[in-house]
């Protein structure tokens, strides 16, 4: 293994004392989970971050369907109890906001979360309002990180973010992008500003940041969130009827999931990937995928060769 | 802006089919029995449009203007605006649209030519379609049946309804008439088609039908006005 990886220590604390001490049946259940997730250090902090997050793209928009809510925070009940932190979510995606409120506020779990959100407007002064009413709808007291998403109006929103960060209303700043949309400039946001975080579009089959912003990243000490990991479920449907190389058991990937999320968070710049799910059972397998052997450089090789000719 | 055009069409839809569908569910089970109301409703304009006076076009269009307001308010409004923000400005089309028809039903006005014999039938095809199958086809694409897409809801339902309604009525004021149900099912088509739903080859057919029914209204008027009168 390649990679300097340490254990959520969070978890592994609860579940040693809730072991050891015999402490009630909350502490129980959430010791139940599996293998806590390995994690990997934000550069600028160096706080630990586990590898495996949820997005809530497409997902978590729900509207105000009571059934799908439930289910959601069902989602996130997994989530947390397998020892994730990250979810992201943006302005952008309609009711997902919300949905991770409502979440939050039924499991209590505010003090858990690692609230990745981003700002979207291209209004300049639309920009703090924006913030706050995603933070109520959160029911956080503050974001962890705020990211400007896809670039728009980010000569405007990055000064201001900074400026929450230095007061301690923001933790992290970040920008983000998807789909390969708009690399050169982002490339020299990247080489100019003081950036906590980046996200990219990343998995087996795009890898065009590896070229440039990967090796940028770890150079300026950025970590890198990998988005759309499963191309929307098109990847994973593309695999279904596939048969996993039998070498994948070597690092421990029992599924096409679990395959495709050990490639991106092999890759020593990530800090982690945000699948995004409507079910609790592809969640707990997502979170496993960041447990066990992780692939070095020549196996990670060897599987976007053989996904790659699939 | 740069950062606005980098995006595609895809990127604007932010739900899934399961959620989109599901909203028809909600509405269904919350405001019943106007759905029921309402759908029948727009059985009774195909009823009343099957004789041809300009009192009953007049009701008709009235009544289509309900059937708009009801999709606007209750669909676009109350329902889509949770997962998708452009929906208030589908509302406000809608609910303009419903003006119109107001508008257009208070003043009447229709043409005295006589129809054309095809696209009557067709466009009166398309409407008993809206009415009868549109409903069906949660269930057999395999969709709860509490999810059926009834006029005045359904937004696809209601456009095409509308239209159908409009080109067989002959209104005199056909064309503007027409803009709004027309921009929607180019909507709605591609929503359906990006979402990967088989529902839009439902859509799709009927649209042609509509289109065939427009078309074939517009030949044989023009065969008409270039017949040589009686006596010449």
């Amino acid at each position: 293994m390649t990679h300097s990886l340490e254990r959520f220590p969070h978890l592994g604390r609860r579940a040693l004392l809730g072991g050891a001490l015999g402490f009630g049946a909350l502490a129980a259940s959430r010791t139940r989970a599996v293998a806590a997730p390995l994690t990997r250090a934000i550069p600028s902090s160096g706080e630990q971050m586990p590898l495996v997050g949820l997005g809530t793209w497409i997902t978590f928009n729900v509207g105000r369907d009571p059934a799908a809510l439930d289910a959601s925070a069902a989602v996130m009940r997994a989530f947390f109890e397998g020892g994730g932190r990250m979810i992201d979510s943006s302005p952008m995606y309609a009711s997902s906001q919300d949905t991770v409120g409502y979440g939050l506020r039924k499991l209590g779990r505010q003090d858990a979360v690692f609230s990745a959100e981003k700002v979207w407007t291209s209004s300049t002064e639309g920009g703090p309002q924006q913030i706050e009413e995603s933070r109520r709808e959160w029911g956080v007291q503050r974001f962890d990180l705020m990211q400007v998403h896809n670039l728009l109006a980010w000569q405007e929103h990055l000064p201001r973010l900074q400026a929450m960060k230095r007061e301690g209303r923001l933790r992290y700043v970040g920008i983000t992008t998807s789909e390969g949309r708009r690399h050169d400039e982002f490339v020299r946001i990247m080489e100019r500003e003081p950036l906590d975080f980046v996200q990219v579009t990343y998995n087996v089959l795009d890898r065009e940041v590896e070229r440039r912003i990967l090796p940028l990243a770890r150079e300026r000490g950025i970590a890198v969130i990998a988005n759309r990991p499963f191309r929307e479920k098109a990847l994973l449907r593309a695999l279904a009827d596939k048969e996993l190389p039998p070498w994948s058991a070597d690092i421990g990937a029992a599924s096409w999931a679990q395959f495709v999320l050990k490639f991106i968070v092999s890759h020593p710049a990530i800090v982690c990937a945000i699948p995004a799910t409507t079910r609790v059972d592809h969640v707990r397998e997502n979170l496993a995928a960041a447990s066990g052997p992780l692939p070095d450089e020549a196996t990670r090789q060897r599987m976007a060769d053989y996904v790659a000719a699939l | 802006m740069e950062g606005w055009s980098s995006y595609a069409l895809s990127d604007f839809l932010l739900f899934s089919p399961q959620t989109y569908f599901r909203q028809f569910a909600l509405i269904n089970e919350a405001a019943m029995p106007l759905p029921v109301l309402l759908h029948a409703l727009a059985a009774a304009l195909l009823w009343l449009s099957s004789i041809s006076t300009p009192r009953r076009g007049r009701i008709v269009l009235i009544g289509l203007a309900v059937l708009c307001a009801g999709s606007a308010w209750l669909f676009h409004w109350r329902s889509y605006a949770a997962i998708n923000w452009i929906a208030p400005w589908f509302a406000a089309g809608f609910a303009m649209q419903a003006a119109l028809l107001l508008f257009s039903g208070a003043a009447g006005g229709f043409k005295s030519d006589s129809p054309s014999r095809a696209g009557t039938l067709l466009a009166r095809g398309v409407a008993i379609a809206c009415v009868i199958l549109y409903p069906l086809q949660a269930v057999v694409f395999g969709r709860p049946w509490r999810e059926a897409e009834l006029i005045g809801i359904s937004p696809d339902a209601t456009a095409l309804f509308t239209a159908a309604m409009i080109v067989l009525l002959r209104p005199s004021r056909r064309r503007l008439l027409l803009v709004l149900p027309m921009a929607w099912l180019v909507i709605g088509l591609l929503t359906l088609k990006t979402m990967g739903a088989p529902e839009v080859w439902t859509l799709g057919a009927l649209c042609l039908g509509l289109l065939a029914a427009t078309i074939a209204g517009r030949k044989d008027r023009a065969a008409d006005r270039s017949a040589p009168a009686p006596g010449d």
